[in-house]
């Protein structure tokens, strides 16, 4: 299914059903990463080794066997053994959709995530999911059995924006504090939040010892702030109002964003954690590369 | 202010665009949940504030674009005063002409009254001391009788006293001179008027062709005074010699008369009287518009001027043209000098015996002497009015030089070549004199009979008692031989031989003229003066022509000068007294004393004048004012036509140029809201 390597984002609108979705792009994306010189990473999968006299062969795979009649250890399993734990904000402020763009925020949060559990669980990461707004909606361990793919993408499918207010540090900590062994965490958001609470929380999982990635999502409006005509804005959570010529706060709205922006890069970066300034119109591959990338550092 | 185009005021609802555009766009109004609201929360309220401000400053911007707009197009303009209104107070003060027509024709009726009533009218609605008014009048000639001035109390006293002249009225001069007085420097910026009060006759308006126009910024409102159609029937010119020679034969005067008016004249009377008595008289029936020419007969057997008048018994409007006053100079017997180039026995061969003998008949008015050509001398001519050359072909140059002055002084000279004159030598001597220069002996071809006269200038005083039948036949005379001519562009040709070529030519030096007949006097060439029934009165009046000139006018016009400048003559008018201009003021026979002299000038009131047809106001002003726009106005019944030549109010409006400023104003205002405008909206 070379095709979905290239599926534009009208196409991936129109596919409902997530792990069709996932397995398109993450699919599209191996074969691409195949012919790209880009070989960082193999995908001769790690978690196959192919056994050599002398290897426990409590690990072998003997549906691998009986498939392909060779024997293969399950490398991943024991070699890597990575916990990765995918967190989507679902706030109100996520149900933002821009004029021009394919989905919404936490739509497009949810593709990425799906994407990203998708391509984690064949590399035999273990993946974990956590919906939240001011507080934990729904949570699925870290497996990574196919049947918990599964039930992580039927999940996502169904995810909806919460009513609460954002409240993403609350959520985060109760995350960090049940977390036995240390893994990644992927937090897939808007960041509408006090940045400080937010770079605490992500502290904490960086006092546990775990990676850290941060998507922030935006929509293209929220970045760049395109209105022209007199409009009444009304924040999402807060229902404050606020009417204005939008080309004379645009500039203002600018170095608020920036500001904003930058505190929670620098956060990042002071952390030591991933930061990636996502659009909703960015390609989600995008988001696997960094993935990839991130786990590379850690074997 | 004042506002030239004041309905464009109702342009100032377009202040209401901007206002509703603005309230419009309020309504439409984006509503947008967003997210990010918060990043504008801090920023808004003072954003909101000075956009506000910006808005509003905006919104007053476009308002005052719209409202300068239609204050522009309304084309503003100031006037020292308030109301632009010539009637009203407060406005600055106006120049007028009042051009008053004093020609004759205001003698009819009471057109007189009338002009000055509708004067007095328009005097009434000046401001003494603000408004300035000239008082000028016209006949034949424009005079301002009260210069530019504010006491309009003067003006009409001088009305009072104005009374209709004898001259011409021409309306075609004065209209042009009223217009230059008020072109002065003093002037410039002030409302200009030209009141016209007139009988507006079409006489006095033909000598305009359309050369000239009111000038822009001044107002012409016409007066016509001449309501009522006029009855007149008048004796509009005659044919009386203004001198002649005493003789024995008859001279006619005619007359034509003309009946102007709408009344049939059936059995008119026409009389013929002079030194007090009735020498003649006439029935004539005269329908409307109808002419009829007339004639009467005298005989001037007597020197010395002979004074009377044509009368007309009828009784129409216009009286003073029924009568035309003459007076006939008779000059007694004229001295003829005759310079015989071809003496001899033979009658036949005898160049200038006809001649002498035409000239010597009984009851001659000729006296005739003859000479050698070489015993010609300057003295010769002295007490002569005329000299008769025949067959000479040269003259002494001092001879020359006195023929010269002879004709300038106003004598007159016929010359008849012959075979003894050589065309080189007489181009030579009388060539400067003569009509034309001699070329070739034309000779007739041997079975020819040769040519005889054909075409003449019956009109010529020469010929003229020639036009009716049985009073001569020119072509009964032969001609077997005559000069070819050369060089008569400046002469006049009054008979010509029947194949074409000039037979009679005259030329006018100084006060006289010169005759030159391309033939023999005597029988050489031609049998002409074996024709008496035509040579004799030839050469009667070819003499009398050269001859007779008057010593001064004898007959004139009312409004012409009375005597040539350095005259020393001196006039009487016809009641006796002296006269007070130099120009004939009154018609009437004057008394003229010259010396010894004592005769009479006869002088007639200009016949255009008798002419009723008055001219449209409306069509006069159509064919002066730059803006042939006007109105036609009733005040008290009179039809009064106000044309509306660039207004003054447009020419003040012009100089000032507000609107120009306001749009500037506009350009500037646009300016700013497109700065203003364009910064609102800039990232």
């Amino acid at each position: 299914m070379s095709e979905f390597k290239y599926l534009d984002f009208e196409t991936l609108g129109r596919i409902k059903n997530m792990q069709m979705l996932a397995q398109g792009v993450v699919e599209g994306f191996i074969l691409g990463l195949h012919r790209s010189p880009y070989r960082g990473f193999s995908v001769e999968f790690a978690e196959y080794r192919q056994y050599v006299p002398g290897d426990d062969i409590k690990h072998l795979d003997w549906k691998v066997y009986g498939k392909s009649d060779r024997y293969y250890l399950k490398q991943f399993e024991e070699e890597t053994n990575l916990a990765c734990h995918i967190l989507i904000d679902a706030s109100p402020s996520m149900d933002y959709k821009g004029e021009g763009a394919v989905f919404t925020k936490l739509e497009y949060a949810c593709r990425m995530a799906a994407c990203l559990s998708y391509l984690m669980m064949s590399q035999r990461d273990a993946t974990g999911l956590m919906i939240f707004d001011d507080e934990i909606r729904q949570r699925l361990p870290a497996r990574g059995s196919p049947a918990h793919r599964q039930l992580l993408l039927t999940t996502l499918d169904n995810v909806k924006p919460g009513t609460g207010d954002t409240d993403l540090a609350g959520p985060m900590h109760a995350l960090a504090e049940s977390l036995k062994k240390r893994g990644m965490v992927i937090l897939i958001s808007d960041l509408l939040d006090d940045p400080l609470k937010v770079m605490s929380a992500l502290q904490h999982f960086r006092f546990q010892g775990n990676e850290v990635v941060v998507f922030h999502v935006l929509d293209r409006d929220e970045i760049e702030f395109p209105f022209h005509a007199m409009t009444e804005f009304t924040d999402s959570e807060s229902k404050e109002k606020v009417l204005v010529a939008p080309q004379s706060v645009r500039r203002e709205y600018l170095n608020e964003f920036d500001r904003f922006f930058g505190a929670y890069k620098k956060g990042c970066a002071d952390l030591g954690a991933d930061y990636k300034l996502m659009n909703t119109s960015a390609s989600l591959e995008l988001a696997l590369s960094e993935y990839l990338y991130r786990r590379s550092r850690l074997f | 202010m004042h506002l030239l185009n004041p309905w464009y005021l109702a342009g100032l609802a377009a202040i209401l665009v901007p206002i509703l555009i603005h309230i419009l766009q309020r309504d439409r109004v984006k509503r947008i949940i967003f997210p990010a609201t918060r990043f504008l929360l801090g920023a808004s309220k003072r954003i909101t504030r000075t956009q506000q401000i910006r808005e509003l400053i905006l919104l007053i911007l476009r308002a005052a674009v719209m409202a300068l707009l239609a204050l522009a197009l309304t084309r503003p303009f100031w006037m020292q005063g308030g109301n632009v209104d010539a009637a009203g107070a407060g406005a600055p003060g106006k120049a007028a002409v009042l051009l008053l027509d004093v020609s004759a024709s205001m003698r009819v009726g009471n057109r007189m009254d009338e002009a000055r009533k509708q004067a007095l009218e328009f005097l009434e609605s000046c401001r003494p001391q603000i408004d300035r008014v000239a008082l000028v009048v016209f006949d034949r000639e424009p005079v301002i009788k009260i210069p530019m001035t504010g006491d309009t109390g003067q003006i009409k006293s001088a009305l009072g006293d104005l009374k209709p002249g004898w001259g011409g009225g021409n309306l075609a001069v004065a209209l042009p001179f009223a217009d230059r007085m008020l072109q002065a420097d003093e002037f410039k910026n002030t409302p200009r008027e030209i009141v016209v009060v007139s009988d507006l006759q079409k006489s006095g308006w033909e000598q305009y062709k359309g050369e000239w126009k009111l000038s822009a910024g001044t107002d012409l409102a016409v007066k016509p005074v001449s309501l009522r159609a006029l009855e007149n029937v008048a004796i509009v010119q005659t044919a009386i010699p203004q001198s002649t020679v005493v003789a024995q034969r008859p001279e006619a005067l005619s007359l034509q008369v003309v009946n102007f008016g709408k009344t049939d004249h059936p059995g008119m009377k026409v009389s013929f009287k002079a030194n007090g008595k009735t020498l003649g008289e006439k029935d004539v029936n005269l329908g409307p518009g109808k002419t009829e020419v007339m004639r009467f007969e005298n005989t001037f057997d007597t020197p010395g001027d002979f004074a009377g008048t044509l009368e007309l018994d009828v009784k129409d409007d216009f009286p003073d043209d029924n009568v035309w006053h003459f007076n006939v100079r008779v000059l007694p017997r004229v001295q003829v000098l005759l310079v015989n180039g071809g003496p001899s026995t033979s009658a036949a061969k005898d160049d200038g015996r006809f001649i002498k003998e035409a000239l010597s008949l009984p009851g001659s008015p000729f006296q005739v002497r003859e000479i050698a050509p070489q015993a010609l001398v300057p003295k010769d001519l002295d007490g002569v009015q005329a000299a008769v050359f025949t067959n000479v072909g040269s003259v002494s140059k001092e001879s020359q030089t006195a023929l010269k002055a002879f004709l300038e002084n106003g004598g007159g000279v016929l010359l008849f070549p012959g075979d003894r004159v050589a065309p080189d030598d007489f181009n030579a001597d009388f060539g400067a004199l003569a009509p034309c220069r001699l070329k070739d002996v034309v000779h007739k071809d041997e079975k020819s009979e040769g040519w005889t006269l054909g075409e003449m200038d019956l009109q010529h005083p020469i010929f003229v008692h020639f036009a009716t039948p049985q009073s001569g036949d020119f072509s009964s005379a032969r001609f077997a031989k005559y000069y070819s001519v050369t060089d008569s562009q400046a002469s006049k040709v009054l008979a010509r031989f029947i194949d074409g070529h000039p037979a009679l030519l005259e030329k006018p030096i100084g006060k006289g003229y010169t005759l030159l007949f391309t033939s023999t006097a005597g029988m050489k060439w031609n049998d002409f003066c074996l024709q008496g029934g035509v040579f004799v009165p030839f050469v009667h009046e070819a003499l009398k022509f050269l001859a007779v000139h008057s010593e001064g006018q004898t007959n004139t016009e009312v409004g012409s000068p009375l005597a040539a400048a350095g005259s020393k003559a001196v006039l009487t008018l016809p009641d006796g007294s002296k006269p007070s201009s130099s120009q004939a003021e009154v018609p009437g026979l004057y008394g003229v004393k010259l010396g010894d002299y004592d005769g009479k000038l006869a002088v007639n009131i200009p016949r255009q004048e008798s002419e009723t047809a008055a001219l449209d106001a409306s069509e006069l002003s159509a064919a002066v004012a730059s803006n042939p726009e006007g109105q036609e106005k009733t005040i008290e019944g009179v039809k009064v036509w106000v044309a509306a030549s660039d207004s003054v109010q447009e020419r003040i409006e012009g100089g000032q140029r507000l609107g120009w400023y306001l749009l500037f104003g506009i350009l500037a205002l646009l300016f700013g809201e497109h700065l203003l405008a364009n910064n609102t909206s800039r990232h």
